[in-house]
């Protein structure tokens, strides 16, 4: 409880401390259709690329090789706010792009990836535009893009919501497939997921329901979607395998033990009447065939006190085994053998 | 060591990490990877009732069972922190730490506050290597991964080819009280495995795992695992993993799936599944011995993106259930299967959302059909509202004893830099309940900072 309450004041110190700065308010006024309309290139203001591969903004310098005239020369020409000039705002767009390989890839056509539809942009008008993902994947890395291969453009994922992602990649059927995709290849979901991620519904720990944790995302495919608490029995009858991927074979047991369901055989246990019956249709043997699953959940443990006195060998009741079965251990060795076949001599 | 002074110890031991993973954060990666650091703190303050089946003897000699309704009002925490790239980007640190505290009997302890460390591990890497140490959740290995305490170590071999080994101490929960869980180790006692793995995302990725579990002085679970994901066309992915036991010679559990993309709007997935269940109970029960049948499902799902703002989707299976040497009149129906129809609905900016979904199970012998019905949208600003009601129906019965209802009214807005503040109203009736009003506050906090940004 301390400990968290401290976790509570860092997290508020931290974030009173990561307040936005002032808002830069000088811009840099600037078309690139009257350049291009004067006849000039890309490649006569934004010279080759630099050493690391990204393209150079034009200097202060070079507009002044062309923009000599008086007027031309004054700050206000090209700044909003000539008191309080700026460079260029630098935008982190978190991405690992260089223009160095990309140039020979279009044959330095830069339109190739700048470019806009020739029909309703002219040369007077035209802007480029920062190309996005979208035409990435169409032209080139339609592959990384199914693939979730992010990291390959992406220097960072923080920007995005999964929700926007999921439009790539995290279709319908997602939360029933990935398993396969976290065990071969983890380290793509790493590009968005933190580790600790995976806990949040791996990690059996019900203190605090997915859906209570996060009560606005109520259009995720959350396995656990709405109350899901109230039709649990029925939901764990009809597979229970998906339960047990997760929550393992025991995980009913202490809940049931402590709220006391399941505790006996009598009408408002979650045995039905004619559990023990052998005529009735709610017989446990009927039951245990149809999802054994649901037995060990809370017999796990005292499986020895309920089920053998009547199983062993001897017993009145019929022997256990499924044809061929193997037990995978030595034989009359363990308790779980000894226990109805009693120790080989 | 005694309870007091084992929280007084996990107490001092989360601060410390906390606090020296926030110094290091600010400080680190400057000449390295950026350091980066995320946290998100949650409180959650709810009211809601327990049932508690209680069972009193009566002057017959046969007990009265009852339900009794024990209202609780729990104060819930949870933090969650990921520190990488730390002490010249070789350290990294991840934490997830809750607890839970009863309003309603202040005062009392054991049994009205509870907590733990769900997953708290710290990595050292350099080079191709790569050391852990903590309580962390491992993906592959088990069926459902593996919850453990204990050590790894992974090796990078080549660009893609990995090799990594674990072992430690299986984690289950164990419910001390109504709060809620904590973890435990009633389970296996011990547990190791080792992995090796070529991820190359995009063509072929793919493991190959073996995990050995120890209890009762037997191995209690000996599983071979293979898992891969491979994309032989543009418009085609395939995917599965196969969990084979290695003490009952048999097929533990198999999911192999196949995706295409049929233009960009149109998804078509149809896969395949299989579970003995009998397999995945432990040597150390005597339950495993037991016959019980095992599930076959086919499986296909046709979804379609209309328009970017809207998807609609069919899937439907098939399940086939055998009972090895059960006559049929004891083994009950062979055939069950479910159906489920979506649509999904969402602006360009994913401000607005609505989704609704039919979902039907049969299993031959029960049915039960879900509809549900939930949207989230702006109302003012950054003041975002969520509607949320399902529907289950038992038997096709609307008024039968185990059909319910549920409704919820969330809403969520800003109240600081980071910190977001919400509540939630439910109406339910569950099978227990007739109906029922529950209430739920919520506060989050997000910090997310990086250093030495490289751009």
């Amino acid at each position: 409880m301390r400990s968290l309450l401290l976790a509570a004041l860092s997290c508020a110190l931290l974030a009173s401390c990561n307040r936005p700065t002032s808002v830069a308010r000088d811009h840099i006024r600037f078309a690139h259709a009257p350049h291009l309309a004067a006849g000039l290139s890309c490649t006569s203001c934004h010279v080759n690329p630099t050493a690391s591969g990204d393209v150079a903004l034009p200097t202060e310098q070079r507009c002044r090789s062309c923009h000599t005239r008086p007027a031309q020369q004054r700050c206000g020409f090209c700044h909003t706010a000539p008191e309080a000039p700026r460079r260029y705002a630098r935008v982190d767009r978190e991405l690992r792009f260089s223009h160095a390989l990309h140039g020979p890839r279009v044959d330095g056509n830069c339109m190739t990836c700048h470019g806009v539809d020739a029909e309703t942009r002219t040369v007077r008008s035209f802007e480029p535009r920062v190309p996005n993902m979208d035409g990435c994947a169409t032209r080139c890395h339609g592959g990384d893009m199914r693939a979730l291969n992010c990291s390959r453009c992406h220097s960072s994922l923080r920007r995005y919501s999964i929700e926007e992602v999921s439009t790539v990649r995290h279709g319908p059927g997602f939360a029933r497939h990935h398993g396969a995709e976290a065990r071969s290849m983890g380290a793509t979901c790493t590009q968005c997921h933190e580790p600790t991620f995976c806990a949040r519904c791996h990690v059996a720990l019900p203190g605090l329901p997915l859906a209570d944790l996060e009560p606005m995302a109520v259009t995720r495919d959350f396995v656990h979607r709405g109350d899901f608490f109230a039709r649990h029995p029925e939901e764990s009858r009809f597979n229970t395998n998906t339960c047990t991927r997760c929550h393992g074979v025991n995980f009913c047991d202490g809940c049931h033990r402590a709220s006391g369901i399941g505790g006996g055989v009598g009408p408002a246990s979650t045995h039905p009447p004619g559990w023990l019956s052998p005529s009735s249709p709610n017989n446990h043997a009927r039951e245990a065939r149809r999802n054994l699953l649901s037995c060990a959940s809370c017999h796990e443990s005292d499986a020895t006190q309920v089920c053998t006195p009547c199983h062993r060998v001897g017993g009145v009741a019929p022997n256990p085994h499924p044809p061929g079965f193997r037990a995978g251990i030595e034989p009359r060795q363990h308790s779980v053998c000894t226990v109805c076949h009693g120790v080989s001599p | 060591m005694n309870p007091r002074a084992r929280r007084f110890a996990r107490s001092l031991a989360l601060s410390l990490g906390l606090a020296t993973t926030l110094a290091q954060a600010q400080t680190a990666g400057q000449e390295d990877a950026p350091a980066t650091m995320r946290v998100r703190f949650d409180v959650i303050f709810r009211g809601v009732p327990r049932y508690v089946l209680t069972a009193q003897a009566n002057p017959v000699s046969a007990d009265d069972r009852y339900w009794r309704t024990i209202a609780l009002a729990p104060l819930q925490e949870r933090v969650n922190l990921d520190a990488s790239n730390l002490l010249r980007g070789r350290v990294d640190v991840h934490l997830s730490a809750w607890n839970a505290i009863d309003l309603t009997a202040p005062g009392a302890v054991d049994g009205r506050v509870v907590g733990d460390i769900a997953v708290g591990w710290a990595r050292y890497h350099r080079g191709p290597w790569s050391v852990w140490a903590g309580r962390r959740f491992v993906a592959w290995g088990a069926p459902g991964g593996l919850h453990v305490d204990g050590v790894g170590a992974e090796v990078r071999l080549a660009e893609a080819l990995r090799v990594e080994a674990i072992a430690g101490r299986p984690v289950t929960p164990v419910y001390g009280g109504l709060l809620g869980g904590r973890p435990g180790f009633d389970g296996a006692t011990g547990a190791g495995g080792l992995r090796i793995g070529w991820s190359h995302p995009g063509a072929l990725s793919a493991s190959v795992s073996y995990l050995e579990q120890w209890a009762a002085g037997i191995p209690a679970r000996r599983v071979a695992e293979a898992s891969f994901v491979a994309n032989p066309l543009r418009w085609l992915d395939l995917r599965g993993t196969v969990s084979w036991d290695l003490l009952g010679l048999g097929l533990m559990q198999a999911d192999l799936d196949a995706s295409a993309w049929l233009g960009r709007t149109v998804e078509l997935d149809v896969g395949y599944g299989h579970l003995d269940p009998a397999l995945l109970i432990p040597r150390w029960s005597i339950l495993s011995v037991f016959v019980t049948r095992t599930f076959d499902e086919a499986r296909a799902r046709l979804s379609w993106r209309i328009v970017p703002a809207l998807q609609v989707g069919a899937e439907g299976a098939a399940i086939h259930y055998d009972v090895a040497g059960v006559e049929a009149s004891k083994a009950g129906p062979a055939w069950g299967g479910r159906a489920e129809v979506f649509a999904r609905l969402s602006s360009r900016d994913r401000r607005e959302s609505l989704v609704a979904i039919a979902s039907r199970r049969d299993d031959g012998v029960q049915r039960m059909t879900l509809m549900r019905l939930a949207g989230s949208f702006p109302l003012v600003r950054e003041v975002f509202g969520a509607i949320e009601g399902a529907v289950a129906l038992d038997n096709d019965d609307f008024s039968a004893p185990r059909t319910s209802w549920y409704g919820r009214v969330s809403m969520e807005g800003p109240i600081a830099v980071g910190w977001r503040l919400g509540g939630s109203v439910d109406a339910v009736r569950s099978p227990i309940a007739t109906s029922e009003l529950r209430g739920m506050l919520h506060l989050t906090a997000r910090y997310d900072r990086q250093t030495g940004a490289s751009r």
